[in-house]
């Protein structure tokens, strides 16, 4: 019990320490977001306002696993959910609250843009058969199954409780058995539209971009090897959760994340191919400022989504963090975003096949 | 090929014209070459943080001018343009008109003649073969 307790204090562990550093993860002329000047965060004001987010990011993941720990002892999977998403959207509203503090002292924003007029190439980086790679790994335990059909039970558990007891059954139908690989087909599948339209329709540095095209790659291994071992384990009936498959998949993800950050602040680091590194940097970890993002403050939502109609980029490197934001401002990135919301409802539909 | 074009859009010049000026600029400096390809015009756009059609209308433009070849969906190659033989006279008035705006409003800035000047032999040097 003890074990399970550690694993379930672990995300909420790991999340507190991410959103502690997060806001080191931005270039130094951006502080939450806003555009500010090189030596503002060496400033008594911008310690103070990170201070302040840094104290509301650790309580909400205090409350988080608190709340964690009641919705388990009361049996209340609704209050397990809640709990959960409580860390994140609270040190959201604390990244917002601090966006808005940091605006008071933003500086103006450079109408001068660049663009290298190297084409960049059409294809997905690494060619096909990498990004084949986890629908092959999908494939393997989904023959395997077929092959040993009769042996998986007419009900098998796929959900489990608090303590431990089944309490979610799939049958031995084509649904019921290849809803996994189904899923997971799924959201590999996204992880390459995701990968390719960064390298086409994205704009930050070119480091962040290959960057960002590899780890969409490691997810899509990542994800295609658990549901692959869901695929195998379930109808066949070992797939009951232990704090052993937990702290694997655990660690896996959090290994994941560690090597995205790691890789991702080398890749801040890098300068343009085509353009000499900026004579006065600005930054933390000494990163120059993010091609294509001196657009003004007032298209980055609360320092976090990027709204701005006029630009016709669908994807954005972040202002806070590594990766991209979506152009909310691009209409395309609203059906985007539908087909991402309709996974969910495509996986209940499976599961009641 | 390492070629960078840079724009203002604060600047009264529209920024089709900025963008046709820059690559312009690179082809006579030879920074461009015949064969190289260009960033097809959503690239550009997205790049530059403008409407693909003002990319579009400078890669025209180019092309009217025999720079560019464009092709549908896949960019513009520069394609060798040979030099006219003589510039017609209207043309050294146009540019001697425009060089006279420009210096006066490089003087009214506060640049200095003598910087005015060393920019002025430097891009000359630049276009010497």
């Amino acid at each position: 019990m003890t074990a399970i307790w550690m694993i379930t204090a672990l995300p909420f562990f790991f999340e507190c320490i991410v959103m502690y550093v997060l806001p080191s993860l931005s270039r130094r002329t951006q502080f939450f977001g806003v555009t500010v000047a090189p030596d503002f965060r060496e400033t008594a004001e911008a310690r103070r306002i990170l201070r302040a987010y840094r104290n509301q990011a650790v309580a909400h993941s205090i409350i988080g696993f608190c709340g964690c720990v009641l919705a388990v002892a009361r049996n209340a999977p609704s209050g397990l959910a809640f709990a959960a998403l409580w860390p994140g959207v609270g040190s959201l509203s604390a990244i917002a609250l601090a966006h808005r503090a940091a605006l008071r002292h933003a500086a103006p924003a450079s109408s001068v843009r660049t663009a290298s007029l190297r084409p960049r190439p059409r294809a997905l980086p690494g060619g096909p058969w990498v990004w084949a790679g986890p629908f092959a790994i999908l494939a393997a335990p989904a023959t395997y199954v077929a092959l040993h059909w009769s042996e998986i039970p007419e009900r098998f558990p796929i959900h489990w409780g608090f303590g431990g007891r089944p309490n979610g059954w799939a049958a031995r139908t084509v649904g019921g058995v290849y809803q996994f690989p189904a899923i997971g087909a799924l959201v590999c599948l996204l992880m390459v539209f995701v990968a390719w339209q960064v390298g086409l329709n994205s704009r930050g540095s070119t480091a962040m971009r290959r960057q960002t095209v590899r780890a969409m790659a490691a997810l899509a291994y990542l994800l295609a090897v658990l549901f692959g071992w869901l695929t195998a384990a379930l109808p066949l009936g070992h797939g009951a959760p232990s704090p052993l498959n937990l702290g694997i998949i655990m660690g896996a993800a959090a290994l994941l994340i560690v090597a995205i950050v790691v890789f991702g602040m080398r890749a801040k680091e890098e300068p343009e191919p085509d353009q000499a590194p900026s004579a006065a940097p600005g930054l933390v970890l000494g990163l120059s400022a993010a091609p294509g993002d001196n657009m003004a403050d007032r298209y980055w939502r609360a320092g976090l989504f990027y709204f701005n109609p006029e630009d016709p980029v669908l994807f954005i490197e972040k202002r806070i963090g590594m990766g991209y934001d979506l152009n909310f401002g691009n209409p395309r990135a609203w059906v985007f975003l539908g087909v991402v919301l309709l996974i969910p409802l495509v996986v209940m539909l499976l599961s009641r096949l | 090929m390492t070629a960078v074009i840079r724009i203002d859009v604060a600047s009264p010049v529209p920024v089709y014209r900025q963008i046709g000026d820059a690559i312009r600029a690179l082809l006579v400096a030879g920074s461009l070459k015949p064969g190289d390809l260009l960033p097809p015009v959503r690239q550009l756009g997205i790049d530059l943080a403008v409407h693909f059609n003002t990319v579009a209308e400078a890669y025209r433009s180019l092309s009217d001018e025999g720079w560019l070849d464009l092709k549908r969906g896949r960019g513009a190659t520069v394609i060798e343009r040979p030099t006219p033989r003589r510039a017609p006279p209207e043309s050294e008035r146009r540019f001697a008109q425009r060089m006279r705006e420009l210096v006066a409003a490089s003087r009214a800035e506060g640049m200095p003649v003598a910087a005015i000047a060393q920019q002025l032999r430097g891009m000359t040097e630049e276009l010497e073969p």
